[in-house]
């Protein structure tokens, strides 16, 4: 970097990234991490925040029962920048499929891995 | 917009500074032996975990906030270089129009930085740090005696930090870590902080209550 006279200068850097899957999440011995599960439900909330982003969704079981499931997410942030997501990406009433780890103590909780959108977009880097 | 570089070079120091480990004091032994993180080779759930950043949201400190997977952006001018991390909103100011330490206010997380210019090399030196934050994310302590060096400089894309961690009472000797930034032009600062609400401590509750 060299010395400016009088203007400004701005440069912004990012960590030098690797692929979102080999990132250790914090909190991680929460989760199976042998293991990648998969539901298919219809997004009833989704939570564009800091600093985990949380979708939620009901799940039918083969029985017809409704499970509510919730997938987490990296920062909003992250997600725009590495993911290409926006505030806009899904929506209530949109029928994803979260794959992700899921907590060891079985609950219905994903650290998410990938979500496949209603127009069969794959999103990963989550 | 995917990067791949060796994981071999980056993998590591998304919690810690290195792969080695830096040459610890019986009391900085001890402070790590107490450490209960949530990264590293055996790493406590959230809920159990003492680490004041995933506790509490409190704020991670230098050189921690390093080991955070967010960019930062650096403005320049003739008096300062100032460091703006997206993580926590954190930021440091780095005084380079050759005025002394100013510790008047007491010590803070993030320490007091002065520097100067040697050829393309921003040397900066910060002291005044208190002892409130771990030194990464794994748990390495570090007293009110740390002392930090850091050579910046540019090659291409890249910004290297070689920095030089001095604390007597937490390391037997100073060490050395080497970090790796990449250039992105097209990134923006975005908000990132614990919201109201929805802190690492209720996201443990969601992750740990049975499913029904």
């Amino acid at each position: 970097m060299k010395k400016s006279a009088a203007r400004l200068i701005l440069l912004l850097f990012g960590v030098l990234f690797i692929s979102g899957s080999l990132l250790a999440h914090h909190g991680e011995a929460n989760y199976d991490t042998t293991t990648v599960v998969s539901v298919k439900g219809t997004v009833t909330d989704f939570q564009f925040i800091n600093p985990h982003v949380q979708i939620s969704l009901d799940v039918k079981t083969d029985k017809g029962e409704i499970e509510k499931w919730v997938g987490e997410a990296r920062s909003p942030s992250m997600l725009g920048r590495i993911g290409g997501w926006d505030k806009n990406t899904i929506k209530p009433g949109d029928v994803i499929t979260a794959s992700g780890h899921r907590t060891k103590n079985g609950a219905n909780f994903l650290r998410l891995i990938k979500v496949v959108l209603p127009d069969g977009r794959e999103m990963g880097n989550l | 917009m995917q990067d791949q570089p060796p994981a071999t070079a980056m993998q590591y120091w998304v919690y810690e500074l290195r792969v080695e480990e830096p040459p610890m004091t019986v009391w900085g032994e001890a402070q790590l032996a107490a450490a209960k993180s949530s990264f590293g080779a055996h790493p406590y759930p959230l809920g159990e975990t003492n680490d004041p950043v995933y506790k509490s949201c409190l704020p991670p400190g230098v050189p921690r906030i390093y080991t955070h997977p967010f960019p930062v952006q650096i403005l320049q001018t003739q008096e300062q270089v100032a460091m703006l991390f997206e993580y926590d909103s954190m930021r440091r100011h780095i005084y380079i129009d050759g005025c002394p330490h100013d510790t008047s206010l007491g010590p803070s997380r993030m320490g007091d930085s002065i520097g100067h210019w040697e050829g393309d090399t921003l040397v900066v030196d910060t002291i005044n740090f208190n002892d409130k934050t771990w030194l990464d994310r794994v748990g390495h302590p570090h007293s009110d005696a740390l002392h930090l060096t850091e050579r910046f400089r540019r090659a291409k894309d890249h910004l290297f930090d070689d920095i030089t961690i001095e604390d007597p009472k937490a390391f037997t000797k100073p060490w050395t870590a080497h970090l790796d930034f990449l250039l992105r032009p097209k990134w923006r600062l975005e908000e990132q902080f614990c919201e109201e609400g929805e802190t690492f401590q209720g996201i443990e509750e969601k992750e740990t209550t049975p499913g029904k």
